[in-house]
């Protein structure tokens, strides 16, 4: 049952408005707000001043003449009390006196699972403050000028292979290694902290979990959505330039001590800052992208970038209006709204990030029956010395036979882990079927197209002149051009990144 | 609950169908630790480049399944080259 609107509606505790979603890929404003709990919404204008008003002082129609007086658009009370009611309550922003306040989570495809706090946030905080300095521009300059000069010295003077050798040859060197590689991620990510610090956000934690197949440490740089593009670039450029800081300081390392060891580890630590910027997954090349599209979630626009751009089975796309006129292509629910640059973005990157999604996880689930079993031989076999090297006083052989067992377990753990997701996924879909088919039968009810609002009002969209779709389409529930009826139906018609993940 | 406030009632039959509110997803950014090291695999360097003579100091087994799949691309199996060298190399 729904519950009425509240007679005095009032925002959430701890609801902050943070203004507009600046460097935005959609074609019309959008705002953000944080809920106390730190998870960030995204808002049409009209319901951030909405939730402005909304300060247990006014009722609906209070609320009304306020966005009136702010905006200039003409919206009733029982328009306010609808869109508090669907909108805004259900997502915790707007509280009901004796109600509990639901607080959803946005659910995200390839996230991080099994999240443990490494260093708290004030602890971060602290730590980038003090870091944000390198990310000043004469010290940016200045490090990787360095950072070249020191890399040139390096690997002209010193032998990589040498060095790779060595630590192939010496168990010892390997955990040296092994605990260098984890240093440098924590460093990446410090980086990451210090450049969302700099740009004016504050950082959260930063830990670990487990990422597809992989252990991951990371910094929650969540608060970032409010800075500027160029903000949230720097915050996800700063991990990588970090890598480089790192590499430096093992230079360093490497001209006072002559460890050959640290040749291999500058190495790593380059290939390391290189590998994040593969836009696939998650890691910093998947933001950098979002970024220059100005889409917060790519993945949950994939699948609608993907309809629109491959070619159908039926000749939907020939289509004409009764003038013959040719009508462009439908936008599907997940791209309306997006300027054609984003758009374009978007799209290139689901053709490419969805058949190597694809290709690797079909070679997951083929080669789960050869590396499982082989996994379990392997790390037995690393594991069996390690007793009698305890048994002997030989520690630290036994420490390198343990991390190598663990070394050869952890890539076969998670794809244990990533086959259960596939699992779950499938499983729930096969569920949800009969549901899923059923909307997609069902008649589309209503279009926004000439309707009215629950009290007869004009539409607040069409008083101010705005589609109340998006900006492209000729109005309210249509898309793709004049004379071109959006069989999406308006309910489907998002403003650009709303899709439910 | 979803989590969008997308449109499910009367607001549907309404211009306000467009005016929703979005859970964004937690900006994590990952540093992922690539535990089976292709930069040891004699195959990741190019041929002729300055670390391709690495073939020289792994002498154990090919990848005999997977090696070659994507070798640039970031693979969700990239240690199983390992497993397969350390499994040969336990036959063997």
């Amino acid at each position: 049952m729904t519950l009425p609107a509240p007679a005095r509606p009032r925002r959430a505790d701890g609801l902050v408005l943070l203004g507009a979603f600046a460097g935005s890929g959609l074609d019309r404003p959008v705002e953000l707000a944080r809920r106390a709990d730190g998870q960030v919404v995204t808002l049409t204008t009209l319901l951030a001043d909405i939730l402005a008003a909304a300060d247990g002082t006014r009722d609906a129609d209070g609320i009304a003449a306020e966005v009136a007086a702010r905006s200039g658009r003409a919206v009733s009370g029982a328009d306010v009390a609808l869109l508090i009611v669907e909108r805004l309550r259900p997502l915790g922003l707007v509280t009901t006196p004796g109600e509990p306040v639901p607080a959803p989570r946005a659910a995200a495809r390839f996230t991080l699972a099994g999240r443990r706090t490494l260093l708290r946030a004030p602890v971060v905080g602290r730590l980038s403050a003090v870091l944000a300095v390198m990310f000043r521009p004469p010290v940016i300059a200045g490090a990787l000028l360095a950072l070249a000069v020191a890399d040139g010295w390096a690997l002209r003077r010193h032998s990589v292979a040498a060095s790779a050798a060595a630590v192939l040859a010496t168990p010892s060197l390997m955990v040296v290694i092994v605990a260098l590689t984890l240093c440098g991620a924590l460093v990446h990510e410090c980086g990451h902290a210090a450049a969302c610090r700099y740009g004016g956000a504050t950082p959260g934690v930063i830990g670990f979990g487990m990422y597809l197949v992989w252990p991951a440490f990371f910094t929650d740089v969540t608060d970032s959505y409010r800075l500027s593009r160029a903000g949230r670039l720097r915050t996800d450029l700063g991990g990588i330039y970090f890598n480089g800081l790192y590499a430096l300081a093992l230079a360093g390392a490497l001209a006072l001590t002559h460890a050959q060891v640290l040749v291999t580890a500058i190495v790593l630590a380059h290939l390391d800052g290189a590998r994040q910027l593969a836009p696939f997954v998650r890691l910093d090349g998947y933001y950098i992208v979002a970024d220059l599209a100005g889409v917060p979630d790519l993945f949950s626009r994939m699948g609608p970038a993907l309809r629109h751009a491959l070619p159908r089975r039926h000749n939907r796309d020939s289509r004409h209006d009764q003038d013959g006129q040719h009508c462009p292509r439908p936008v599907p629910a997940g791209l309306t709204g997006l300027t054609r640059r984003a758009r374009l973005l978007v799209t290139a990157w689901a053709l490419i990030a969805a058949p190597t999604i694809l290709v690797n996880l079909v070679v997951l689930v083929a080669s789960a029956p050869f590396v499982l079993p082989r996994t379990v031989r392997a790390v037995r076999t690393q594991l069996a010395p390690a007793g009698p090297a305890i048994g002997d006083g030989h520690v630290l052989a036994a420490a390198a036979d343990a991390v190598a067992a663990a070394v050869v377990a952890l890539p076969a753990a998670g794809m244990v882990f990533v086959l259960f997701l596939l699992a779950r996924t499938v499983l729930r879909t096969l569920r949800e079927w009969p549901a899923l088919a059923r909307r997609g039968r069902s008649p589309r009810s209503t279009s926004s197209s000439g309707a009215t609002g629950p009290s007869g009002a004009t539409s607040p969209s069409g008083s101010t002149g705005r589609s109340g779709s998006t900006g492209r389409s000729g109005g309210p529930g249509r898309a793709g051009g004049e004379g071109c009826h959006d069989p999406l139906g308006a309910a489907e018609v998002h403003p650009g990144n709303l899709e439910t993940p | 609950m979803s989590t969008n406030s997308e449109p499910t009632g009367d607001a549907e039959a309404t211009p306000f169908a467009s005016e929703i509110a979005e859970l964004l997803p937690d900006r994590l950014t990952l540093a992922a630790l690539e535990i089976g090291r292709k930069e040891f695999d004699p195959t990741f360097w190019p041929v002729n480049s300055p670390w391709s003579n690495m073939g020289q100091i792994s002498a154990n087994g090919e990848p005999s399944i997977l090696g070659g799949i994507l070798p640039i691309l970031i693979s969700l199996v990239p240690s199983i080259n390992i497993i397969f060298q350390i499994d040969e190399h336990h036959d063997r």
